[in-house]
């Protein structure tokens, strides 16, 4: 129906790009959110930046003290940005959409682990955004 | 503010910067525009590549569609490989075939047909011997008479003009030899005169006249260099010029300025080119300084035209030169594109305001504030900030266009030493046969003259058959010295032999990188930036990667492009497991040929890369994937991207 708005939930999420290895992961990540869409939980698309080379570069400081220096150090990373619009449950499909959420966030996490090392933490964000009609 | 305001607000704004850094001191440094930004080559427009068109119907395609830039690149490179030599019978075909084409065709575009076949007689006059040049004058004459009476159309005309003042510059071969006759000075008298002839309805000409009185001013000093060479054609020159000076007028205070700006100015390298090049050049140069006032004036010109097509479009204006109401608003809106796109803005207006005197008539200046107090709705509505402003920074730093490549001019002087063709030549000998159909251009592009197909290639090289030189000269050009010289003329060029990258000894007088020697390349570009589009570049381009034992030779480093969006063909590779896809990635970031590619991901062991570098990945032994077409959906139809957006499940 044109006109109106859409509810969404924007959910964006930074996935470090910093070898191959994350490279292959940031690939099943994209698989993973290709199967998502015939699972009837609100996603039908998702934007990404560019993969290589990764245009995003993000600053963390790692606080966990290392052996021989008790100052934080500040870590670079190489991003590949991840732009994913739920549709939030409604008549026709009903499921948890922050489960689904944080399925995605362990499933991220996941996949890290399998094709990379394990991330301390994968950043990912949500908030409701309203789509034209 | 909208987004694309913000945005064109922002080119204009970088463009002032640039004009502010930009220093030139006199005529003498026009070459100092060519200072090549490092970071901006992504922006090369393609046009220098489709200079190498060979058929009449390629070379009509790309003359009437070209806009903006484009055409005024055209107008004075014309296509080297089209008429590489006393290639009459080339002329003639145009002719034919614009004159087929002609009902075909839109106003605007018909301008442009009729025109092609003067314009490539323009360009063929300074090679053809004096039967043929009596034909191609006629050829000249021709399209000038339809334009300026029979059909009047200045559009026709303007071009006309400009390209004639294009070939007397083209390069230092034409500059010396170059005849026009004295049927062709008379016509641009004409168009002069009528211009000045104090009838409203002849104002429109304005244009025409700047430009065929800029062609008398250039090719007057031309002749005066050539002594007692050509003093007849100097005579009919200044018995032209004199009678339009003695003509005054109303509007005489134009071509009078125009007139001034030639003062003092002598020579080959000290002429300005066709003056639509100075107005892209402009925000190239210093607020403040004669270049940019010699631009500016030229801007209040196209101004000023603007605003005649305002009148005849609100029919306040009667003339055979106008071609209706839409015609005139077309122009208009593409004329302040361009302008937009080249940097003119609310500001330069009211700096050019104040130099307006007597040129403008009061409704003119109003009419002008008018349409720059709306700047942004104005520009927007021309459809300022397109393709034309994404390539407006490449062309304003090549100007003037006949100095193109000066590094590569300079270069060729040691392509000129028999030593080095010799060197280059007994090398090619032992290579593989080395394609060449665009070679012919290279070096008359780089050397600045058209080579004589019929005899020998040229006097410097008669110890050469024209086929060794061909080859020559593309070997030559694909070292990574004369990369950038490759590069823009391969770019987005169908079946261009990138792939044919050839070892050569070094030649004397040659500094090449990777052999010690220093490389005055900008940024970090090299000829494989456009190297390995070609197929064949699996069987052949290991010469890229081989480091050759040879102290003498060059090992070329592939060095590919920033982005991905950047090639226009592009291949999806789907990897049939696991382990080979993670070590395809693995090769991506350690092999020094592939690192550095762009690339995408699909998921399921599907990567998207640049269609040229398939071969490269093949090459390192990467067989086992299959290939898939990638297809831009901004090339799709319409309803096959709907039926495969509702296929996918897409909304």
């Amino acid at each position: 129906m044109p006109g109106g708005n859409e509810n969404r939930i924007r959910v964006v999420f930074n996935l470090p790009m910093n070898g191959d290895r994350q490279e292959n992961a940031v690939n099943h990540v994209i698989e993973y959110l290709k199967q998502q869409r015939s699972k009837k939980i609100g996603i039908d698309g998702f934007t990404h930046s560019e993969i290589y080379p990764p245009v995003f570069q993000g600053y963390w400081w790692d606080t966990e003290p290392p052996l021989s220096d008790d100052s934080p150090k500040l870590v670079e990373d190489n991003l590949v940005l991840f732009v994913v619009d739920y549709l939030k449950p409604n008549a026709q499909i009903h499921f948890n959409l922050f489960g689904e959420i944080q399925k995605l966030k362990s499933e991220i996490a996941a996949i890290y682990g399998r094709f990379a090392d394990a991330e301390q933490e994968v950043w990912v964000v949500s908030f409701g955004i309203a789509r034209q009609r | 503010m909208s987004n694309e305001q913000n945005r064109r607000d922002f080119i204009g704004r970088s463009f002032r910067l640039g004009g502010l850094f930009a220093a030139f001191g006199s005529w003498n440094t026009w070459s100092a525009f060519n200072h090549f930004s490092h970071e901006s080559k992504d922006n090369s427009a393609p046009v220098p590549s489709r200079l190498l068109a060979s058929e009449p119907n390629e070379v009509i395609d790309h003359f009437i569609r070209a806009r903006g830039a484009a055409s005024i690149y055209y107008c004075q490179m014309f296509f080297p490989t089209f008429l590489a030599g006393n290639e009459v019978q080339n002329v003639i075909a145009l002719a034919e075939l614009s004159e087929k084409q002609m009902g075909l065709v839109d106003q605007i575009n018909r301008s442009r047909l009729r025109v092609v076949p003067a314009v490539a007689a323009a360009h063929m006059l300074p090679l053809a011997n004096e039967t043929d040049a009596h034909m191609l004058r006629d050829v000249f004459l021709k399209a000038h008479k339809a334009s300026f009476s029979d059909d009047p159309c200045r559009m026709a005309l303007g071009y006309i003009w400009t390209c004639m003042t294009a070939a007397v510059i083209r390069n230092r071969s034409n500059w010396g030899k170059m005849m026009a006759g004295a049927d062709i000075v008379k016509a641009a008298e004409e168009v002069c005169l009528k211009f000045l002839c104090d009838d409203d309805s002849t104002l429109p000409l304005i244009h025409t006249s700047a430009s065929a009185w800029q062609f008398l001013m250039t090719y007057q000093k031309a002749l005066i260099q050539r002594g007692r060479l050509a003093v007849d054609e100097l005579r009919s020159v200044e018995a032209a010029i004199n009678q339009i000076r003695r003509k005054q007028g109303l509007h005489y205070s134009w071509l009078d300025k125009i007139d001034k700006l030639y003062e003092g100015l002598n020579n080959y390298d000290e002429m300005p080119p066709e003056y639509f090049e100075l107005i892209l050049g402009r925000c190239q140069t210093k607020p403040g300084s004669p270049e940019r006032k010699v631009a500016d004036f030229f801007v209040l010109l196209r101004l000023y035209t603007m605003y005649l097509n305002h009148l005849g479009a609100e029919d306040k204006l009667k003339s055979p030169y106008l071609s209706g109401a839409e015609v005139a608003r077309d122009m208009n809106k593409r004329s302040f594109a361009f302008l937009a796109d080249y940097g003119v803005s609310p500001n330069d207006w009211k700096t050019l305001r104040l130099s307006v005197g007597s040129l403008i008539p009061r409704d003119g200046i109003k009419y002008l504030d008018s349409i720059f107090q709306n700047y942004d709705t104005t520009a927007k509505e021309a459809g300022a900030g397109g393709i034309e402003a994404h390539y407006a920074e490449w062309y304003s730093k090549h100007v003037p266009f006949n100095k193109l490549l000066p590094e590569e001019l300079a270069a060729a002087d040691a392509y000129d030493s028999e030593g080095a063709v010799n060197s280059a030549l007994e090398s090619l000998r032992q290579s593989k046969d080395v394609e060449s159909r665009l070679a012919f251009c290279l070096p008359a592009i780089i050397q600045g003259c058209n080579w004589e197909m019929n005899s020998t290639v040229a006097d410097k090289r008669r110890c050469a058959s024209v086929e060794e030189a061909k080859q020559a000269s593309l070997s030559v050009l694909a070292t990574s010295r004369y990369a950038t010289a490759f590069k823009l003329l391969s770019e987005r060029t169908e079946n261009f032999p990138k792939a044919e990258v050839v070892q050569i000894s070094k030649p004397a007088g040659f500094s090449l990188a990777g052999a010690g020697g220093d490389m005055p390349l900008r940024g970090k570009e090299t000829m494989n930036e456009s190297s390995s589009e070609n197929e064949n570049r699996s069987q052949k381009g290991k010469a890229v990667e081989q480091a050759s034992t040879s102290p003498a030779s060059v090992p070329l480093k592939l060095q590919w492009k920033s982005r991905l969006g950047f090639y226009r063909q592009k291949k999806a590779l789907c990897f049939s497991t696991d382990e080979e896809f993670a070590k395809m990635l693995k090769l991506f970031w350690e092999d020094d040929t592939l690192y550095g590619l762009p690339r995408n991901h699909a998921g399921q062991r599907i990567i998207v890369v640049p269609a040229e570098a398939v071969a490269c990945i093949r090459d390192k032994g990467f067989t086992h994937f299959r290939e898939i077409d990638v297809v831009s959906s901004g090339s799709l139809p319409p309803e096959k991207e709907a039926r495969f957006r509702r296929e996918q499940g897409m909304k």
